[in-house]
Order: C-alpha cells, then structure tokens, then sequence
C-alpha cells in the first residue's frame, strides 16, 4: 500500500465484511445523503470517514478494488461487488496504521458539511487579520467563494473591537486548541495558514516538507479541524472561533437531511407517519427512512409506536444470534409476517454501531 | 475636455498614461464606440474603469471566464470601489434577487455570456442607463478566433436589445480578419479601432531546436539553473507538467511547482499566490494558468511544448515582462511535437460518427441538447466516449426544439470547417518555427504589422541566445527565505504585531 486513499477504502471493506457492495464504500466517501449510505455508516461504524472525499470517483475505486485483487489483500464474497479483507489485507492494514494512526477525532458525518466552510472562513479571517495587523491595507484574498468573503466582511463589521486586540485573542484561542493536538496536526494547519508575506502550502508541499503520503495530510489536516470543531462545540473558552460557525450549530439538527427535519417537526406535533406522507406528499417509504435517520442520530429516540417492546426483543435476539446487518437474513430468522423490514431497521438504527 | 490625467491620478493614482490607453478612452468619450487591442499586460481594464467615471452611468462588463471576472472585481475593490457587482452562477437565489433589486446602485456589473441568455436577465438590464458596454477578450466571439465561445456569439443581439449603448470591445490578439468579424457581429460598423503593435520589445524570443525528450529536461534544467527571477514553464500535457516539475526537484531547484487544471481549486489557488508573492520562483503549468495573474516581474517564459497557435504563443509569453524590464521566451522544439497540439484539437470538436450517433439517439428520445440531466449526460458522453469539451459542444448547438437529427449535416460541416481553421493556424505557427528569419518580424508579419525599429536584443535569429540573456536580464535582490521555526512562534508571525513575537 502506498497510500492513505487505499488504506481507507481497505478500512471500509474490513468494516463492512462483505454485507455490502463497494459501491456502499463509494457513497459514503463521497457522502451522499441517502438514508441506505446513512444507516449504513451507523450500522458499520464508519461515520469518521463519511463524506470525508467529497472529490472521489468510481473510477478510484476501481481501481483500488483492482490493485488489491491482484496483491490478494481482498476475497471475493459469493455477493456480486462485495469483498472481504484477507488476512494478508488485514496484516498490511495494521502494519500501515502502526506507523500512521487512523485521525481519531474525524467525524465526517457529523461535520462534512461545516468543514470547508469553517476552514474557508478561519483561512480567509486570520489572513485578513494578518495584514490589517501589519498595516498591509492591500492584499488579494485567498478564498474566492463570495459567501465566504461576505461572512469575514461581516463578521469584521459586527466586531468593532481593536483589531489587534481580535488578533491577539483568535491567536489565543488557537494556541490552545493546538495545544491538545499531535505535533504532525499542528504543524500541517500552520503550514496550511495564509498571513502577511506568506501564503499557505498545498498538501501535496506539505507532503513532501514532512516526508509524509499526500493523502495522509490531507486526511490529518481533516481530523485537526474536526478536532477543533468538536473542542469549541464544548467548552465556551473559544467565543471568536465558535461564532465561526454559530450559523451551523442554530440550524437545529444540522447532520439531518433537510427533508428529515421537516419530517421530525410534523412527529413532534403529533402526526403519525401515514399523515404526514399526505400532508408532505410523499411515499410512506421516504417518510420510514427519516424516521430511521432520525434515530439513527439520536439513539434516545422513542420508537415505541413504531415497534412493540416484545418485537423489538425477537428482533435483537435475531440479530445477536445471526450476528449479521443483513435484513433480508435477519427477517427470515425472526420468521414473523407481522415485523417488517422497517421495524427491523428501526432496530438496528437504535442498536448503532455495537 | 476634462483633464484626463488628473482622474487618472485621483482614482488611480497613476501620473501618467500607459500607451494606447489615452486614446481609448479619448474615442470612448467622444461618443464612438471603440474596438481596442492592447497587449497583454499593458492595463486593458484601465480602458473601461476610467470612463466609468466620468460617464456616471452603469458599466456593463461581460467576461469569458469566472476567475478573471473576479479578479477584474477583487483588484476594483482593493482600490476601494465599492459598488462592483459580479453576476454569476456562484450566487445564491437569494442574492441574485437582492442584487437584481439594487442593479441601479453599482456602477460596475461583471457578467459572464451565459447569465445574459437567462430569462429576466435582459429584462432588468433594460431598466438600467448603461453608460458603456463592455466586452472582453472580445476575439471569443469571432470563429476565426483561437479562442472561439459559442455563447459569445449572441451578445450581438443583446446589445441590440440594449438600445445599443456605447461600446468598448477589448482584445489582446486579434488578426486583421478577427477584428473585422468582432465589429461585424457586434453590429459596430462605425466603430474606431486603435489597434496597438503586438510587439513586446522588452522580450527577446527565443527558439532552441533538440532532439529527444531526455536532451529537453536537460535543457530546461540549465535554463531555470541560469535565469534569476520567476518563469513559467508551459505543457501541453498536465502528467508532464508533473513529471518536469518532479525532475527539478530531484535535480536541485526547490521551488517550483506545478498548476493545471486537474487540480483541487484550493490548491491551484495556493500555487498561484505563491508565485505571485515571490515564495515560489518557477511554475510548470498548463494553458489553464495565467489568466488574472497579474504579476510583473515574470523575467522568462519556457515552452517545453509548442502552442497551437500564434495567439496563444503571444499570450503566454506576453506574460513575462509586465514592468517593461528585459525578460526572454524560449520556445523548446523538436520534431514531431505538433503531434501534441494536433491531436489536442481533433478533441475539441464531436467527430462524424459521434454527432450521427447523438443525434440520432437524441431524436429516438425526443430531447434536446440544452434540456438535458446530469445522468443523462453522463449516460450520453459514456456511450459516444464524449469528452467535456465535445458534450458541451452538443448542449450548445442542439437549443431549438426541431429534431436534432435535421442539423447532423449542419454539424459536421461546422466541426470539418473548425478543424481545418484549427489546422492552418497550427501550420502557420509551425511555419514560423522553420523560417529562416526574424521571429519578431514573422510575428509582426501575422498580424500584418510593420516593424517599427529593429531590437537590440531581438531574437535567436538575430544573434541572441540563452547564454547572452543572462547578462541582460535585471539582477534580482535575493530575498530571505523565511524558515519555518516553531508552531507558536509561526503563529505569532501571522498574528501579532512585531513587538510581541518574541515574548510568546
């Protein structure tokens, strides 16, 4: 292996032992927002790596699949497209992972969406800074996204304060966020900075500054932004950078699909699932997955009405005695026409990744 | 007449025009419209910015591409002009309906063509006094163009619609016959054209013949070793971009990098600021790279492959020398290399049997080029092996509602006339490669000019050489490297201010 990239998607198939297609691994890189790639990176605990290469390709994919196919570090599973790791696989994977552990803060499930944006702006806010600081009047602002540049103009018009005095407290913040961090994590983000008289590096300069895998940078630079996000999301000492991405954090329940909220909104006034197809103009199906995204985020979640206590008993015991993910196997153990395929997802939701 | 030079010193803090920009906007405020070919480099923008001014009425300014449109914007407000207005896809709804309420209130409007064929587009414009409309790199819309863009070619018509306000078309290079078709297809017949010489004097041109891909890496290695300041090395091919850069680095020179279009916007962005701010000296790049970049000490230019044109051989190496200082373009060739750009342009266009196949199989559909999804395309481009460049070709072409199977003879023709156009541009520029005489006058000889005085330090034919160059080229005051010490004392660099840094 001589990448990250291929120790991720062989991390995948490792985790997904042979019950779902590569494909599955395929969607939940590049984070696709159905309630199948959803569930799926509950179910198979891979909700770090969700949506964590927006950029990634079938054709990526493929040939990765094929690279370990002929290494023999995957088998073929009697399912079409669907693999598990061998135990030459399994030993490369956690040799590799010995001299570069897997980013253990990288929650892209629950952070794919903000991450850019929180970055975009800290980038674009510490450069602006940077030279207000220095007396650089002039400077040519390194992200181009108009919303971006629109946020930092208003964050600076809503903030009156000295500006050295904003400097020197983001630069606090900072310190102390890194200071939690590996020292690989924080000199990637510094190097990643742009300020007066500099201009941040790309990870492929990175790379070979710290005679690192370009792919692993990236992915290390990842989890010392999730990292951050999560530190600031629970402790209040970072008021500059937490109101960096305050927008997100109102939003609600910001990981659920936007269809799912308004689907929550009309279970919390009351409306059973049938209702609210009508009203939403929507197949009860649609209206069954939010529901299991739904408790999929939040395991606490009461889904009483939809499972009696006594089905949901047959159905763990079904579970834990095929030791599987699979629904189809799963129904046919549970032998009762009366539990339905998505009573038995509802289950597995609440289950999580255990 | 308003004293032009004291506008040009109140808003932009120039005492002095640059040439041809006086004349310019001479001809624009005597009411004519005006079609003005100006070098690269040599302050086109400055062309609409200042009449704006004095006219007092909205700018309309339409740009072929997103990033230089911003650019052009960004470097308006960086001066301090606020009210600049880019319309362009990256808007949301909501912002697009804002700034369509305000259109009045700013005196600049960026526009990309594809915006102005959006309904209610026009529409709104028309409530507008455009004082001056503006079109850039106008040579887009002729077909005889290098540069060719199909959604260029109805701005004829909107300006029409738009009651057919003063107008400024503005181009780098345009032969004779482009500048002939832009007042053509803009319907300006009585416009004034100042046309200034393509001659940048202050590049010497250079060609150097080798013999194998092998004897080029040495050579460009030995170039970059002797030449000081910053280059751009030009590909044709991203891998070998790639490959070159890596066979640099290996061989002793640390900064350089490479840009092309494969890559992650952040990226590319991170390269290109890095080389304008002088923290990297070379770049090897494809044609995707130069646009908007405006920096002006770039002292030399490489062609590790040959362009596919004239046109385009001047603007990349019209990108070294902006500040007037001695800068040299060295052109790499060895046999066999028009293979390159050769077949580059048989991709740009469907061949016979992809638009008889399209076609067909869109008429069996009942869909129209312009209508269809994303999965469709990609259903599309994966059965006829389309690449990007030929999808669009069929997306732009097939708009109306008759059967698509009624324009297959249309097409070929078209793609057959685009080929062979495309081929004796090459042909020519090839032809100037092999004659045995003055590059400079053969360049002048394209564009019909006539050589004004002869160049001390002209080109290879006329004595000059890599070696001589040296010499020639200004000294560079050789900047401290900045290395990297601690994290904290690398953030305090960025955020503090000079009195703090070492208490930290």
């Amino acid at each position: 292996m001589n990448n990250y990239l291929q120790v991720i998607i062989l991390y995948a198939i490792k985790k997904f032992q042979g019950e779902r297609s590569i494909y599955a691994i395929y969607h939940m890189l590049q984070g696709k927002k159905s309630s199948q790639t959803i569930q799926d990176a509950h179910l198979f605990g891979l909700t770090n790596i969700f949506g964590t290469i927006p950029r990634f390709t079938r054709q990526q994919l493929n040939q990765n699949i094929q690279l370990f196919h002929e290494h023999n570090f995957i088998e073929i599973t009697d399912k079409t497209d669907a693999y598990i790791i061998s135990g030459q696989g399994g030993r490369k994977l956690t040799d590799y992972l010995k001299k570069n552990p897997f980013p253990t803060s990288l929650n892209g499930w629950k952070y794919q969406n903000i991450t850019p944006i929180f970055w975009g702006r800290l980038n674009l806010l510490i450069q602006t800074i940077s030279h207000i600081v220095h007396n650089e009047r002039r400077f040519y602002p390194i992200q181009r996204n108009p919303k971006i540049q629109c946020f930092v103009k208003e964050f600076l018009q809503n903030n009156r304060q000295d500006r050295g005095l904003i400097a020197q407290h983001l630069y606090e913040e900072l310190i102390s966020l890194l200071e939690l961090q590996s020292n690989l994590k924080r000199d990637i983000f510094i190097l990643k900075l742009t300020g007066v008289n500099r201009i941040g590096l790309t990870f492929e300069q990175i790379a070979k500054r710290k005679d690192v895998e370009e792919e692993y940078v990236r992915f290390t630079f990842l989890d010392s932004l999730h990292q951050m996000l999560a530190e600031i999301e629970q402790v209040t000492d970072y008021p500059i950078l937490a109101s960096l991405f305050s927008d997100w954090q109102r939003s609600g329940n910001p990981h659920l699909t936007h269809s799912t909220q308004t689907t929550l909104r009309y279970i919390q006034a009351g409306k059973t699932l049938f209702e609210i197809a009508e009203i939403r103009r929507l197949k009860v199906n649609t209206i069954e997955d939010h529901l299991v995204e739904i408790v999929l985020s939040d395991k606490s979640f009461p889904i009483a009405e939809y499972v009696s206590h006594e089905d949901e008993g047959e159905i763990i015991a079904a579970i834990k005695e095929l030791n599987t993910k699979q629904l189809k196997a799963i129904k046919q153990e549970v032998d009762n026409k009366q539990i339905s395929f998505f009573q038995i997802r509802l289950v597995l939701a609440k289950l999580g990744d255990g | 007449m308003m004293n032009l030079e004291h506008v040009l010193k109140e808003k932009f803090g120039f005492d002095k025009f640059r040439p041809g920009q006086k004349e310019v906007i001479e001809s624009l405020m005597s009411g004519c419209h005006t079609l003005a070919m100006l070098p690269t480099g040599s302050g086109k923008s400055l062309c609409y910015q200042l009449p704006a001014y004095l006219l007092n009425k909205t700018t309309l300014i339409v740009s072929p591409l997103l990033s230089l449109m911003q650019d052009q914007a960004d470097q308006l407000k960086m001066r301090g002009e606020k009210s600049v207005l880019t319309l362009n896809s990256f808007l949301t709804l909501n912002q697009k309906r804002e700034a369509f309420d305000r259109l009045h209130m700013y005196r600049f409007i960026f526009l990309s063509p594809e915006m102005l064929s959006l309904e209610g587009v026009i529409k709104s414009l028309k409530t507008l006094e455009i004082g001056l409309f503006v079109i850039d790199e106008a040579h887009c819309i002729s077909q005889w163009g290098y540069d060719f863009r199909p959604d260029y070619l109805n701005l004829g018509e909107v300006r029409r619609e738009l009651n057919n306000p003063l107008t400024l078309a503005l181009t780098a290079t345009a032969t004779k016959e482009v500048r002939k078709d832009i007042i053509g297809k803009l319907n300006i017949n009585q416009a004034k054209e100042t046309v200034s010489s393509v001659d940048r004097d202050n590049i010497a041109i250079l060609s150097e013949r080798l013999f194998s891909y092998e004897e080029k890496l040495f050579r460009v290695l030995e170039l970059v070793r002797k030449f000081t300041g910053s280059g751009i090395i030009y590909f044709s091919s991203k891998k070998v971009a790639e490959a070159v850069t890596g066979f640099l680095q290996e061989n002793g020179v640390d900064s350089v990098n490479f840009y092309h279009g494969g890559m992650d916007q952040d990226q590319r962005m991170l390269i290109q600021q890095q080389f304008i701010s002088g923290q990297l000296k070379i770049i090897c790049a494809t044609s995707a790279f130069g646009m908007g970049v405006n920096k002006s000490d770039v002292r030399y230019v490489i062609h590790f492959h040959m362009p596919s044109t004239m046109e385009s051989y001047l603007q990349e190496i019209g990108r070294a020398g902006r500040d007037r200082k001695q800068s040299v373009a060295v052109l790499l060739y060895s046999e066999g290399d028009e293979g390159l750009p050769l077949h580059l342009m048989e991709q740009q266009l469907p061949s016979d049997l992809q638009i008889e196949g399209v076609c067909s199989f869109l008429s069996e559909a009942q869909k129209i080029g312009a209508n269809l999804t994303l999965s469709e395309k990609e259903q599309l481009s994966q059965s006829f092996s389309l690449n990007d460049i030929q999808l669009r070709f069929f997306t732009q072409f097939l708009t109306g509602n008759q059967d698509p199977l009624q324009h297959v003879e249309e097409m070929k023709e078209y793609c057959q006339k685009r080929k062979s156009r495309n081929q004796e541009k090459l042909h020519k520029f090839l032809n100037w490669i092999y004659a045995q005489e003055c590059r400079r006058l053969g360049i002048l000889n394209y564009f019909d000019e006539k050589q004004q005085k002869l160049n001390p330090f002209c080109c290879d034919f006329c004595g000059m050489d890599a070696n001589k160059m040296i010499d020639l080229l200004p000294a560079v005051k050789v900047e401290q490297v900045n290395s990297y010490t601690t994290w904290k004392q690398e953030l305090a660099f960025i955020l503090l201010k000079k009195e703090n840094w070492d208490e930290k």
